[in-house]
């Protein structure tokens, strides 16, 4: 009986493990090789192209982006202006500790999980859409480069847009985290609108940290529509993987930044 | 055909879709235990007419009965017991795709009969038996053609033995011999039942060999009501074209 | 000018009819709550799938979560020489705000999305249309138990996530800043009670609760083939964020 037992409470587990991760290196694999066909792909960029997705991805997202880091902005600044009650009392601090947390780390990471629900998933859409019904093959025959003419001008696209959508962002934030932080708790406005504790590093890692997610949500997505099979459960299929895959390469890249930010300070 | 006590009455049934008139005034009536057509050419709101008799589609004004019951303005949950009473069968038949055949007739006993799935199972397999189509029990819908599956769609509906029943273009899409294998069926059950039965077609062929009374829709207006003989002899002028549009293929059939 | 000021009102018509349609897929989930008028087997199978679709996101997404909460307080850490408070702050934040908000963003992408795409299908083939004919109140049987599992997966979904990013949180710790585990879990379980673990489950029910709601209106309401399935699901997960947000901005701030 042990033999049995163990195998549904260890083994079989463990095999799904295996399972899971063999699947996701499949898929990592997979994007990756995309991202080398892009870069092969470079020189035959075309400049419209580029500017559209720049536009499609940035303008069309402020809306959404700037409501919800509104809201970002509040809680952060109720809930680190409720714990240094708690602990400090001192309430001075809060505007430019949250400015720095903004640059590093928070500005760039949720507004680019942001994009990768709003874009992301438009681009899976569209790119599933036209594999399924061979559009993409289309594409082939007229000796048009699918990769240099679908996902290259996006890639760029989002490497120019989303530092400035990500700066964007965190004004918004930081400006209705200041809001929140003077009517709920009464932090003065000079003490609160302070830029000190920013440094040049903290803008190096989330300026690295809103080009990567540039990059990086819509390759993902590209990734996601061009492996779309099979009619319209296959689109659907596609955008739910493009915004599910480019949230983990966000918070895997957010990390790996993270760390190496944090390595390089120490040197 | 003004009968003392018909099934369904339409009085002065209009409908506009975003501004669009697609039924203006339209009034007819339905016999007990008939088979009554519904013809007219795609995108005269036959399927919409019919759909209003179980609140898929609600018109924006005039008065339509089923049975003495106005159903014009229920509810949602009033409308429950009048669709226990009058089934629809869908254009694509429509199954429910992860449910096995046996199981998208018997899942509607199950629910509304308070039975165990076992024996909602045995009557529907009952029920697929009068349609000669037990033998594809235990199938999924995708594994059938579209034949096999307006068949199914049929034992569906009347596995809630309804008194009346709508059919939605029910030999649309089918090859000529799955077309008339259908139409035999709506015959049968409508003799065996005694469901009033109401064909949304465009097909002469099914209206020659089953139907007992047609209404012909045009431009949102009644062109004709009355016995199919008298329908292929008629001097409306919308209503010999489409005749005669369709003739020739009556005659190869 | 006009036009910005069109678009804005376009917009706002558009929100407006939204969170309407929102509110009446809320109102009408409620009414059949009591008595229950639910499926029950659908509440199991649901529950089932949710676990299966989501809980290798939500393991991933969790770990992140807790190694990237060390690794942004890691300088201050540092630089103050607090060691001991590493366990209380990776708690903290990991409980209260970005454990629930993650998982939530990572459940609607996944459940929340199927769930759309399913009924958005659905109302394309006439499935809807063929349930209400056969008296089948799709409410009752699909639509309150997914809701239903969608809440108590996504609150059983932040204890799990919970427990495996306060365990990476540790590991990270452990590696980047030698901090020991029992310190670790010393400064956790000294200075945050059961309310802080509690305000994240609790925000777990209600992100389910938002993420049912949303998702069940853009899969009713989807119009246009097959492409309308995509564009339902791509609005229902931006919506989704938004309510996310806004409901934490009000468990945070107005609920205290």
């Amino acid at each position: 009986m042990v033999p049995i037992s163990a195998s549904v409470f260890f083994l079989r587990p463990l095999a799904s493990l295996g399972r899971w991760g063999q699947w996701g290196g499949r898929q990592v694999q997979a994007v990756l090789r995309l991202g080398g066909a892009v870069l092969r792909n470079l020189p035959h960029a075309e400049p419209a192209a580029i500017w559209q997705q720049a536009r499609d991805l940035g303008n069309r997202s402020m809306f959404f982006v700037v409501v919800v880091m509104a809201f970002v902005g509040a809680i952060m600044v109720v809930q680190a202006s409720m714990q240094a009650q708690r602990i400090v009392g001192d309430l001075s601090i809060i505007g430019p500790g949250f400015m720095q947390l903004l640059v590093r780390e928070f500005a760039p990471t949720i507004v680019a999980l942001m994009i990768a629900a709003r874009y992301g998933a438009g681009v899976a859409a569209a790119l599933g859409a036209m594999q399924v019904t061979e559009q993409v093959d289309a594409l082939r025959l007229c000796s048009a480069e699918p990769i240099s003419y679908l996902v290259v001008p996006r890639v760029l696209g989002g490497l120019t847009s989303m530092p400035a959508i990500v700066v964007v962002g965190g004004a918004v934030a930081f400006v209705s985290g200041g809001l929140a932080g003077h009517f709920g708790f009464g932090i003065g406005w000079t003490s609160y609108f302070r830029t000190g504790f920013v440094v040049p590093s903290d803008v190096a890692i989330g300026f690295c940290k809103a080009a990567a997610f540039g990059v990086a949500v819509p390759l993902v997505s590209s990734w996601a529509g061009l492996s779309a099979r099979g009619g319209a459960r296959g689109v659907g299929q596609a955008t739910t993987r493009a915004v599910i895959g480019s949230s983990v390469a966000v918070l895997f890249l957010d990390l790996v930044f993270g760390a190496a930010g944090y390595v390089a300070q120490r040197w | 055909m003004a009968s003392a006590n018909p099934h369904m009455v339409f009085s002065d049934v209009h409908i506009a879709f975003a501004g669009k008139s697609v039924h203006a005034g339209v009034s007819l009536q339905v016999q007990r235990g008939s088979v009554h057509f519904i013809m007219g050419q795609s995108g005269v709101g036959k399927s919409v007419l019919i759909k209003t008799l179980v609140g898929l589609v609600h018109p924006d004004r005039g008065s339509i009965t089923f049975d003495g019951t106005e159903v014009v303005g229920l509810s949602e949950a009033a409308f429950f017991p009048i669709r226990r009473r009058c089934q629809m069968v869908f254009q694509q038949a429509t199954l429910f795709g992860s449910l096995s055949v046996l199981d998208n007739v018997a899942m509607p006993i199950a629910r509304h009969e308070q039975v165990s799935m076992a024996v909602a199972r045995q009557r529907a397999a009952e029920v697929l038996e009068s349609l000669h189509a037990r033998h594809l029990g235990e199938r999924l819908p995708a594994t059938l053609g579209p034949g096999l599956r307006k068949q199914v769609a049929i034992a569906r509906a009347l596995a809630l033995n309804p008194e009346a029943l709508l059919y939605d273009e029910p030999t649309t899409g089918l090859d000529p011999i799955a077309a008339r294998r259908t139409d035999r069926l709506i015959r049968e059950t409508s003799i065996r039942l005694g469901v009033t039965s109401v064909v949304v077609s465009h097909d002469l062929q099914s209206l020659l060999s089953i139907g007992d009374w047609v209404s012909f829709l045009h431009a949102g207006q009644l062109h004709f009501d009355g016995p199919p003989a008298k329908f292929f002899a008629a001097t409306d002028p919308v209503v010999r074209a489409f005749v005669q549009a369709g003739s020739s293929s009556v005659g190869h059939c | 000018m006009w036009s910005l000021l069109y678009a804005l009102g376009q917009t706002g018509l558009a929100v407006a009819a939204d969170a309407g349609g929102m509110a009446m897929v809320l109102g009408r989930t409620l009414q059949r709550l009591g008595p229950p008028r639910g499926d029950s087997r659908e509440l199991v199978r649901a529950l089932k799938r949710y676990g299966e679709e989501s809980l290798p996101i939500v393991a991933l997404t969790a770990a992140f979560t807790g190694m990237i909460m060390v690794v942004q307080g890691a300088t201050y850490v540092q630089q103050y020489g607090v060691y001991n408070l590493v366990g209380r702050y990776t708690g903290f934040t990991t409980f209260r705000e970005v454990g629930p908000m993650l998982i939530g963003l990572m459940f609607s992408g996944r459940v929340g999305a199927h769930h759309t795409s399913e009924l958005a299908t659905m109302r394309m083939t006439e499935e809807l249309d063929a349930l209400r004919v056969l008296a089948i109140d799709v409410y009752e049987t699909l639509i309150l138990p997914r809701i239903l599992a969608m809440v108590v997966g996504m609150a059983a979904l932040v204890v799990f996530g919970d427990l495996i990013a306060i365990g990476a949180g540790a590991v990270c710790a452990r590696l980047m800043l030698q901090v020991e585990y029992a310190q670790f879990f010393q400064a956790l379980l000294e200075h945050l009670g059961p309310m802080d673990f509690l305000i994240g489950v609790q925000k777990g029910l209600a992100y389910g609760l938002v993420i049912g709601v949303v998702s069940t209106h853009y899969g009713l309401n989807a119009k246009g083939g097959s492409a309308g399935v995509g564009r339902a699901v791509n609005a229902q997960v931006v919506a989704s964020a938004v309510a996310l947000f806004w409901v934490d901005y009000l468990m945070t701030s107005v609920v205290r």
